[in-house]
């Protein structure tokens, strides 16, 4: 005989516990989301040749260790495979290979410290601005459309000019121009979240604005954020490329793997194709690899994807 | 008489990443000529994927596995996509559920079907038109010759859903599917939408397959039924025959649990228990038979073969109702339907229909009025006009009674209740809760003061942060009001979720795990958190089918009995605020129109807009469905923008007069003291009012 259902009638042992969010069970969430993410083979790829390449840049140079301070002109643009320069060498005599490590070293750094930053900033006004519309979100955007008018290489050009690049300068005036587009994203997504009824629960209860924003907010915009962040990471290390390029980038001999496409450019009618490939193909890789780690964290953030 | 469609053991599957769901795993049908066939079924019955298998327009991973569609002696299952084309359209129209989403946003109405009699004819473009303008004037849609050129965003939701006939009838089909075709409209629009469909069904002499988890639509409309359950058709007959004698166990339990059946009374309802099956992996025997009462070993083992009777009425049950078996334990007798808690047993009820106290007064409204500004311009934002959203309404609400607050959409219901929670703010007016000026809410004493009063949502997917897990969620107004440690904070988390009967591992679990009755069961368990005085629920139920509906409303009868809470319920469906109200107010247009007992509201209504809702509402007994004496609410709601002078209802009411265009009615008691109205005309107490316009029309 079947008993209809009440109140209370699903089974369970009627001891209430103590506490339920045991450490173990917290854990169990981080498993479920690298589980998702781990079914994302072209991610899990990506995610491996960063980590790969990142080896490559920072711990290469203790094993193959090489001149990159000082110039060399007897040994100028060698042939790949020449004894003891594996990728050859470049116009000032530099070893091409671990010249890649550095490149690739700086083009990490700066790119991963700008979209941090312009992903914190950016999300953060814009899901604020979204949040509270009226007034306040008004004046907020129109400031992004103003400096999103101005055109990208007349403002690197504005702000290359008065400070000297540094790689903590580079980095902010990569943040400063890239949060722009983090803010519009988020704020429109800000803009849909906050009509959703789980806000409106919240504010009802008496959440406070900065809690209802951070707590509901900032979370459920985490896929559009996640996702933006790693164009950013890719879009600062073209943005560095080109500040490279207009011959504002770092001081040589610190280089990016932008400075160093710029570098081959110079000796591109000589033939010498292993100052052009080599950076070219890690820019290229670099971008690809952290769209797809994207698409991955996407996935893996998608709570209902998650499986137990 | 030979059948226009025929399906034989028909297969639909979606497949999935892992895995396929079986969404229709061997039905059986029969349509015939010029007849309506009811297909009724709660959400993931399959009767959805059945109409779209009928069109093979199957969402992307579905496919027909097996089984044969003849359509007019033709197997639709063995067609090319290209003869299905021709199909589509020409031999069956299709109506979706959702008119906003199904046109095109960028054409004229009268050019989308104009496309469609061009897709199937050989006729000019002028040619097309004309036929167009035909079809809108054939769907009733006023001023069609106006309108053949206005984009869909001009028209409501109603008008929408008829240009969408009119594009399904363009090349005059011999079968209409209509899916859920009201599902999103009001119930006096459902109204005129179903006509409408049975009357071009006359006049066309097509066949119509009405989809609908309604049993009231299906009752006033069907000639016969099919009740679809888990994939398969587990009942079929004649509608009379099936609505007074079902036999089948879920048929009878489905009707059992519509609050209709138990309105006059606050008995629980009957609530069938447990979930559909998954149909990823479909159990081999009787689907229903672990929610089924009468279900026996023999029903788990093996699938009953469907049994009939000389009637046509058809079922597939080893125990059919009405039998010896069946007769033991009938779903009407006491010890079935008694309350499964003793201590919420009769004493209580009688306590509570009690006269009530006076001075208790829990929450008092007082002349609430709410403008919304109407703004034009991106930066510089004019105000350009206000939006009336309520307009002068009063009431009052004791400790421990319900208010149903009924009305359709943009009547301003959910304002009103969004008011009394404070999330928005009143224009004019006063609202008292417990003796404190809402208007102070601000601050930290503010804050304390919400604690009185929660709400609870209508959609149980948008309501519960899918980022949040469940202990998160319901712990979070304990953690916005900072009540306790952290520790005393998930004790009462737990204790929350017994007394809302869901397991205490829920608190780890996300909300996409649960279903829609388990997700309400969790708002609700969110808004008992702080022990509030008052829930204000916005259509608690509306989202649900009508077995988990019946087990969050007798859930939340529960709950008020034992916490003395009182409930603002907001609902459009009158026969649910019955179950559960003391005392109902019906709205239009931001006016509170009727206010009373809810029995005596149900009734007796005294106004011709509660008469005319009540009226519409289908009622799942096609006996008392032919018989009632309709009155008929015609045309649209009008703008809130410019509400009409004087009542606001006189721009549809049949009972206006000139007074209704000067004088705004105030509400008044013509009979009872306790039922006011505002109207001029009250029905029942100006017979001369009502016998003048029969005159003169």
């Amino acid at each position: 005989m079947i008993v209809p259902e009440r109140p209370g009638a699903e089974p369970h042992d009627g001891a209430v516990p103590e506490s339920y969010a045991s450490a173990p069970q917290r854990g169990r969430r981080w498993i479920a989301v690298v589980g998702v993410f781990a079914q994302n083979r072209l991610a899990l790829v990506s995610a491996a040749f960063l980590v790969l390449f990142a080896l490559f840049c920072f711990i290469g140079p203790l094993v193959h260790s090489t001149d990159q301070v000082h110039t060399n002109l007897s040994i100028v643009n060698l042939q790949p495979g020449s004894p003891g320069h594996v990728l050859g060498t470049d116009g000032q005599g530099y070893d091409q290979l671990g010249r890649l490590m550095i490149g690739g070293q700086t083009s990490l750094e700066v790119g991963v410290a700008a979209a941090l930053l312009a992903t914190l900033v950016g999300a953060l006004v814009g899901a604020f601005s979204g949040f509270f519309g009226g007034v306040a979100d008004g004046v907020i955007m129109r400031c992004v459309d103003g400096m999103l008018a101005i055109p990208t290489v007349f403002l690197l050009l504005l702000l290359a000019a008065i400070v000297t690049p540094t790689k903590t300068t580079l980095v902010v005036i990569v943040a400063l121009i890239s949060w722009l587009v983090t803010a519009r994203l988020v704020r429109g997504e800000a803009l849909m979240l906050r009509t959703r009824d789980y806000v409106a629960a919240a504010r009802s209860m008496g959440s406070t604005s900065p809690r209802t924003v951070l707590r509901h907010i900032v979370p459920n915009s985490l896929s559009v954020i996640v996702v933006n962040a790693t164009f950013q990471v890719a879009d600062a290390i073209l943005v560095l490329a080109t500040l490279s390029y207009l011959g504002l980038g770092l001081a040589p001999p610190q280089t990016d793997l932008g400075g160093m496409l710029n570098d081959g450019m110079n000796y591109v009618y000589n033939g010498t194709w292993w100052l052009i490939w080599p950076p070219g193909v890690a820019i290229v890789a670099i971008v690809v690899a952290f769209n797809f780690i994207g698409d991955g964290m996407r996935d893996a953030f998608e709570v209902r994807l998650q499986r137990r | 008489m030979e059948p226009l469609l025929r399906i034989d053991q028909l297969r639909t599957e979606i497949g999935l990443r892992h895995g396929s769901v079986k969404a229709v795993d061997g039905l059986d049908l029969e349509v015939f000529p010029g007849e309506t066939l009811g297909v009724v079924g709660e959400s993931g019955s399959g009767k959805t994927i059945l109409g779209l298998s009928i069109m093979r327009l199957l969402p992307s991973g579905g496919r027909i596995v097996d089984g044969r569609i003849v359509l007019d002696g033709q197997d639709l299952v063995g067609l090319s996509n290209k003869q299905m084309r021709d199909v589509r359209g020409r031999s069956v129209g299709f109506v979706f559920q959702d008119p906003m989403t199904s046109l095109n946003p960028t054409l004229p109405i009268g050019r989308q079907i104009a496309e469609a009699v061009r897709l199937h004819e050989q006729v000019t473009k002028s040619d097309a038109m004309t036929r167009a303008l035909d079809l809108l004037q054939q769907v009733g849609m006023p001023h069609a010759a106006e309108r053949v050129n206005d984009f869909p965003h001009q028209l409501s939701g109603g008008l929408r859903q008829r240009v969408m006939i009119a594009i399904a009838l363009a090349a005059s089909p011999k079968l209409l599917i209509a899916d859920e075709p009201t599902t999103a409209l009001d119930v006096t629009i459902q109204e005129q939408i179903l006509e409408l469909v049975d009357q071009l069904r006359r006049e066309l002499d097509m066949a119509v397959i009405l989809v609908t988890h309604d049993l009231g639509v299906i009752a006033g409309r069907a000639d016969r039924v099919a009740v679809m359950y888990a994939g398969r058709v587990v009942e079929v007959g004649d509608t009379a025959q099936l609505f007074s004698n079902p036999r089948h166990p879920y048929t009878e339990a489905l009707l059992a649990a519509l609050p209709d059946n138990a309105a006059a009374t606050h008995d629980t309802l009957y609530t069938i228990p447990g979930l559909p099956p998954d149909l990823t992996n479909p159990p081999i025997g009787c689907r229903f038979a672990p929610r089924c009462r009468y279900a026996t070993k023999e029903c788990v083992a093996a699938y009953p073969s469907v049994a009939g009777e000389a009637s046509g009425h058809r079922f597939a049950c080893f125990h059919p109702v009405g039998t010896p078996e069946g007769m033991a334990h009938p779903i009407g007798s006491l010890a079935w339907r008694r309350p499964s808690r003793p201590e919420a047993g009769h004493q209580d009820e009688t306590a509570r229909r009690s006269p009530r106290d006076e001075g208790r007064e829990l929450l008092m409204v007082d002349h609430l009025v709410k403008d919304f500004d109407v703004t034009s311009g991106a930066v510089l934002q004019r105000k350009t006009g206000a939006l009336s959203a309520v307009a002068d309404v009063s009431f009052n609400l004791s400790a421990g009674q319900t208010f149903g607050l009924v009305g359709e959409s943009g009547c301003g219901k959910s304002t009103t209740g969004r008011l009394i929670v404070g999330l928005e703010r009143p224009t004019a007016g006063t609202i008292t809760i417990a003796g404190h000026d809402t208007a102070q809410l601000h601050g930290r004493s503010g804050r304390e003061l919400r604690r009185n009063m929660q709400l609870m949502f209508q959609d149980p997917y948008a309501s519960l942060d899918p980022r949040m897990s469940i202990g998160a969620i319901v712990r979070e107004p304990l953690a916005i009001q900072r009540v306790g440690s952290k520790r005393e904070q998930e004790r009462r988390v737990l204790e929350l979720l017994d007394e809302v009967g869901l397991p205490a591992t829920a608190v780890e679990r996300y909300p996409h795990e649960f279903s829609g009755g388990q997700r309400q069961r969790v708002g609700l368990a969110r808004a008992l958190a702080l022990n509030p005085k008052l829930v204000v629920a916005d259509e608690p139920v509306s989202a649900l089918d009508v077995s988990v509906q019946a087990q969050v409303l007798n859930l939340m009868i529960d709950l008020q009995k034992r916490h003395e809470l009182s409930y603002v319920f907001i609902s459009h469906d009158l026969g649910v605020v019955r179950h559960v109200s003391d005392t109902i107010g019906v709205m239009y247009l931001g006016k509170l129109v009727e206010v009373g007992p809810a029995t005596e509201c149900y009734e007796r209504p005294l106004h011709p807009y509660t008469k005319g809702l009540l009226d519409a509402i289908p009622i799942a007994d096609p006996a008392r469905e032919a018989a009632k004496d309709k009155l008929r609410v015609t045309g649209e709601l009008p703008s809130a923008i410019h509400p009409p002078s004087g009542c606001r209802f006189r721009t549809r009411c049949p009972i206006a007069q000139e007074v209704c265009a000067v004088e705004v009615p105030v509400l008044r008691a013509p009979a009872a003291s306790e039922h006011l109205v505002a109207c001029h005309f009250p029905l029942g107490h100006e017979p001369h009012a009502v016998a003048a316009v029969t005159a003169s029309s």
